[in-house]
């Protein structure tokens, strides 16, 4: 059974890579949806415990635009999507560049947008983890909403306190024809999931003869 | 000061002490107690309006579970209202001299399961408590899909309540 002092740095090393695999191909389904070059950094994968969650913010009352998603299957928790919020009207202006011209007056609304490009990144990253692991992760449907970082965080957070959780955080960036779009994860798995994920990590390190 | 409270910069030449989730403080006029990014849980406040003097809970649960092993007396609404309440009395208030307000309890997102809210929750689980211990609830700012942030000021009693594009509010 997994136990977080035996977090070895080796499981977090391969849930770096397969997150670099995942923002690999995230890069590559919206540079084909958008029709344009999209580039990404190499993901920074860490564990926080849940009470210093929002300090990788610095201010719990920053303004985010975030999509929240629960993770069904396999893992049960929840996963959100937080991108800066003046970032949004950048990101929008590169997002409805996808939409043909014929399609522009019946254009969906911003949110729906969004939650549809968050689907997608979503849907990449875990795949990527059931690629590897063989667990099967599914996601409902995406729900957006701006506002103070931890507020909307919260909820997640609070279910987990006094468990002495962590939280899996993945930091990408995006460069969308030449913008830079910096995106942040959320992965916040309940307790009995996080040691599946962790146990299923270090079984298929084995099964594949990895040290 | 107590439970992971932090003190900050002044506003206005006032002392701030800041206040994380699941984290509780009592202290006297003339400070400013802060608690930002308040969605579901709730910020209860009690204050003792003769002495100026007061506390501020930064809830995230509506009930003390015993399974739960790292948490604070803070994070749940009957622990907490009890902690505050013997704070006060610690410092010398009368229970009749003492009055509450809550903020928060939210629910950020619109999803398909429309009964169930955690703020909801949090804020009735306060609500009952504090009906209990006889606490006069004098003012509450709760529900909505919005997040906020508190400032308690000690030397009124006074709660500013900042929300993302909204009119500050005071109660």
């Amino acid at each position: 059974m997994y136990k977080k002092d035996e977090a070895s740095e080796e499981n977090l090393d391969y849930l770096t890579e397969m997150m670099n695999i995942a923002a690999g191909n995230a890069a590559m389904s919206l540079s084909q949806l958008l029709q344009c070059k999209v580039d990404v950094k190499l993901p920074e994968v860490f564990i926080l415990p849940v009470s210093k969650v929002s300090s990788i913010f610095k201010d719990p009352s920053m303004p985010v635009l975030c999509v929240k998603t629960e993770m069904v299957g396999d893992v049960k928790g929840a996963m959100f999507l937080v991108v800066p919020n003046e970032q949004k009207k950048n990101l929008l202006k590169l997002l409805k560049q996808s939409i043909p011209n014929g399609l522009r007056k019946r254009m969906p609304v911003d949110s729906t947008i969004i939650e549809e490009i968050a689907n997608i990144i979503v849907g990449v990253f875990l795949s990527a983890i059931h690629d590897f692991s063989g667990l099967n992760i599914f996601h409902t449907v995406p729900m957006m909403a701006i506002d103070m970082v931890q507020s909307l965080l919260d909820e997640s957070i609070s279910s987990l306190s006094g468990e002495n959780n962590d939280v899996t955080i993945i930091e990408s960036e995006f460069t969308i024809n030449d913008e830079n779009v910096r995106a942040v994860i959320f992965l916040i798995p309940v307790v009995k999931s996080r040691e599946k994920l962790f146990d299923s990590i270090s079984s298929a390190r084995k099964k594949y003869g990895m040290r | 000061m107590e439970c992971g409270s932090k003190k900050s910069r002044d506003i206005c030449g006032l002392p701030v002490i800041k206040v994380g989730m699941g984290e509780g403080v009592v202290a006297a006029s003339p400070h400013i107690i802060i608690s930002e990014g308040i969605g579901s849980c709730v910020a209860l406040t009690l204050y003792d309006l003769r002495l100026r003097i007061g506390g501020l809970a930064h809830i995230t649960l509506p009930r003390y579970d015993p399974c739960l092993r790292h948490c604070t007396p803070y994070q749940f609404a009957d622990t907490a209202v009890h902690k505050l309440l013997d704070s006060l009395i610690s410092a010398g208030s009368r229970d009749l001299d003492i009055e509450a307000k809550i903020a928060g309890g939210a629910k950020m997102f619109l999803s398909c399961n429309v009964d169930y809210s955690l703020g909801r929750l949090n804020v009735e689980s306060v609500r009952t408590v504090l009906e209990a211990k006889g606490i006069r609830l004098a003012a509450w700012d709760v529900g909505g899909h919005h997040g906020r942030r508190i400032e308690f000021h000690l030397g009124s009693g006074r709660i500013v309540i900042r929300a993302i594009e909204k009119e500050d509010k005071e109660i």
